[in-house]
């Protein structure tokens, strides 16, 4: 398998209509071997086949329960499990995950979600991060300057070199982590000092600053490293 | 059972009274009696005692010898006749009737000395008899009709008249011991067969079944309060049963609901994104999306609003700093679209909450904060600025959320108040699940909210603000009836009711308070 796409997935619904919409959400988006069964029997000997590269699973089903068959696919695979199922409750979910589920998406549910939790699994189970590219990961681009975690410094396209400290480095890190979403405060601070983090919030504040001024152009008027005020920090994608 | 242990105090004390009242009564009777007797010779009492002491002298100063012989004037006939006497004698030194008045034929006309000593302590033939003596030697004999008097001659030895009269007091206090003490004793008894009663009434108000021994003093009450606790669980079970099916009945709606939603929000949202299909069918399915998230949030608000009420949600209590929580749930919903570009969502906390860690259910807090932002979201389709505010109060914090647009509807915070006119309490929710009474929350809530007067008709009439007391319940129509809107803020209601605390609106439904007390933590 080269990509996520090429995996296989196997749909156990036993509603046909949502089976073939799932399918089709799931073909949209590149996933090119989708295939739906209806019960636990049929998932059972496709499984004896050929074990699916993951498993989407409903709980109801006409001759079983999801959570038993789970109990079936476990014991003999490590195969990723997502259910997706109409039953909300937290005690369901939670016998969900503890059976070894990877993830529980309740119906009704957006399309575009089950495709990003779907290709979070499938990443993490079959292209985990040390997989990637070393210096993809190690370097963060930043309109003309460059980061480089591996040596800890700003270089920009002129060559001109910027050091990054311990703690700018981590707060990076963690902001590249999250990149386009807020990373509040309390996040950073607990990155940076661990759970005693209360009265930093003005260290942190410096360390932002600093930082600013070697990865921004513009320190004053920031375009990657911005304030959501009240809240935290937000790296901003380009 | 302190009121039963009351009700014997009583007894006893009143036991006690009732015996000091009763011997001043008869002391003072008594006293009335023995004044009478004193002051009655005074106004012409005819009794003997007063003829004794007074008459017999003047009948004896009256009675005069004369050459014709003994002669008793006016007066002491008088006398006689008013004192209704029988006869009169007068005896000389030798037992010889020398004078008579009255005297009956069988009355001997001589009395030897030993007569005279009988008839002078007893009676003269069946006639009570006083004498007075007369001159040197004669005796003055006056009787009283047969059968009008009774005579006594008491004598005690003197040390043992005036030891006697030491005892009184001994004898008065032992009266008074003793009554105390048979009071103590029946008053246990009585006490002993009511305290059941007592404690059965008091686990009748505690809502716990009761089944008393049917006998006894009390036999007839305890019958009573069996068949009340009997008629009591009754109607409980069938209130837990019509809840478990309501709410049941909801769940199962709910579920079945989620499926065809899922069909009807994927095929909506492969409409509104395909670029072939024309625009005002990608218009139209982005409203039929939208459209099923409302009712896909209406589902779940339905579903834990039902759950609340019928106490059927578990709380799953952590510790967490409310700071921390406020700030993370915010970029969730900022990082998650929930705020759309149109709005400003600014968060100002009280430095002080940024040292606050408490108790509570987070995921159910998180619930009811995205409820109330979502709330501002909704009313102001052409965007808005809200504003989050979070400050401490004595043992949790309040938030505010205002936002500079409508607000919350008159109508919708009728609704919500209304709520609470029939509700049920849920703050019964928080303790039977953790089986606490947290009594002390509501001073500290009220201490701290701010605006916030020590009841709510004040609260309304000084600042315009609508006060949400600690009850719950649906409206008459059901909460389907409402909005979504309605259903966000009862669960968010709800939510602050379950941790102790309370929601509420102020300055036009613009501003709405939810206040947050700590939980006991999961053992």
């Amino acid at each position: 398998m080269q990509n996520i796409y090429e995996s296989h997935i196997l749909l156990v619904d036993d509603n046909v209509q949502l089976c073939g919409m799932v399918k089709g959400i799931l073909q949209k988006e590149g996933f090119g071997h989708v295939e739906a069964v209806a019960d636990c029997s049929a998932c059972r000997r496709r499984c004896e086949t050929a074990m699916p590269d993951l498993i989407i699973l409903d709980i109801g089903l006409p001759d079983g329960d999801g959570f038993s068959l789970m109990n079936e696919i476990r014991a003999r695979s490590n195969v990723p499990v997502l259910f997706l199922s109409a039953r909300d409750e937290d005690s369901d979910r939670l016998l969900g995950l503890g059976l070894g589920a990877d993830d529980y998406l309740t119906k009704p549910f957006l399309p575009r979600e089950l495709v990003l939790r779907l290709s979070a699994i499938l990443k993490r189970t079959y292209f985990p991060p040390g997989m990637q590219k070393e210096t993809a990961a190690d370097a963060l681009l930043l309109g003309e300057r460059t980061v480089d975690f591996g040596e800890g410094i700003v270089r920009d396209s002129a060559g001109q070199v910027w050091k990054l400290t311990a703690k700018e480095i981590i707060i990076l890190r963690k902001l590249q982590e999250n990149r386009g979403r807020i990373v509040t405060f309390d996040t950073l601070s607990q990155a940076l000092w661990g759970d005693f983090y209360y009265g930093y919030e003005n260290s942190l504040m410096v360390h932002i600053r600093r930082l600013r001024e070697k990865i921004e152009e513009t320190p004053s008027a920031p375009r990657f490293l911005t304030t959501v005020r009240g809240l935290g920090y937000k790296l901003e994608k380009e | 059972m302190k009121s039963v242990l009351k009700i014997y105090r009583r007894y006893v004390l009143m036991a006690c009274l009732l015996v000091v009242f009763v011997v001043f009564i008869n002391l003072a009777a008594w006293i009335g009696y023995a004044s009478i007797r004193i002051f009655g010779k005074q106004n012409g009492a005819t009794n003997i005692e007063s003829v004794k002491t007074g008459r017999y002298q003047v009948i004896a100063d009256a009675l005069v010898w004369t050459a014709e012989g003994y002669r008793l004037d006016e007066t002491g006939y008088m006398i006689l006749q008013d004192n209704h006497c029988a006869f009169a004698l007068l005896l000389d030194g030798t037992g010889n009737v020398v004078w008579e008045w009255q005297k009956p034929a069988e009355i001997p006309e001589r009395f030897s000395t030993g007569e005279i000593g009988a008839f002078s302590k007893w009676y003269l033939m069946d006639y009570p008899v006083g004498v007075w003596r007369y001159g040197e030697e004669g005796l003055l004999v006056i009787a009283y009709p047969k059968g009008s008097m009774v005579r006594y001659n008491p004598s005690w030895r003197r040390d043992e008249l005036e030891a006697g009269i030491g005892y009184i007091g001994v004898f008065i206090l032992f009266n008074m011991t003793l009554v105390f003490v048979l009071a103590l004793l029946f008053g246990y008894r009585f006490y002993r067969s009511l305290k059941p009663v007592g404690e059965g009434i008091d686990a009748l108000a505690e809502g716990k079944s009761v089944r008393l021994r049917e006998k006894g003093l009390t036999q007839y009450l305890r019958e009573k309060i069996n068949q009340t606790s009997q008629l009591l669980e009754q109607q409980q079970k069938e209130l837990a049963r019509r809840d478990t099916a309501r709410t049941e009945w909801i769940a199962g709606v709910s579920h079945d609901i989620r499926t065809p939603l899922s069909l009807i929000m994927g095929y909506a949202d492969e409409l509104a994104t395909q670029e072939t299909a024309q625009k005002a069918v990608r218009q139209k399915a982005e409203v039929i999306r939208t459209q099923s998230l409302t009712i896909k949030k209406l589902i779940e608000d339905l579903n834990l609003t039902s759950k609340l009420s019928y106490h059927m949600q578990p709380l799953r209590s952590e510790r967490y700093v409310p700071a921390v929580w406020l700030r993370r749930t915010i970029a969730l919903m900022h990082d998650g679209r929930a705020i759309p570009e149109d709005c400003e969502l600014e968060l100002a906390i009280e430095p002080k909450l940024e040292k606050l860690f408490i108790s509570g259910d987070v995921q159910l807090l998180t619930r009811a904060l995205q409820n109330l932002i979502g709330n501002c979201v909704r009313h102001n389709p052409g965007g808005c600025q809200i504003h989050v505010k979070a400050q401490t109060t004595e043992t949790g914090f309040c938030l505010c959320i205002k936002d500079n647009g409508k607000g919350v509807p008159e109508k919708v915070q009728r609704i919500l108040l209304s709520d609470e006119e029939t509700g049920v309490d849920l703050s019964k929710n928080r303790q039977n699940r953790k089986g606490t009474d947290d009594t002390r929350t509501t001073p500290g809530r009220e201490a701290n909210a701010p605006n916030l007067s020590k009841n709510g008709q004040n609260r309304q009439e000084t600042d315009g603000t609508k006060p949400i007391p600690d009850r719950e319940a649906h409206s008459p129509n059901g909460p389907l009836d409402h909005a979504p809107h309605v259903m966000g803020l009862r669960v968010a209601k709800q939510i602050a009711i379950a941790h102790g605390g309370r929601l509420w609106f102020a300055d036009k439904g613009r501003e709405v308070w939810l206040s947050v007390e700590t939980l006991p933590q999961d053992s």
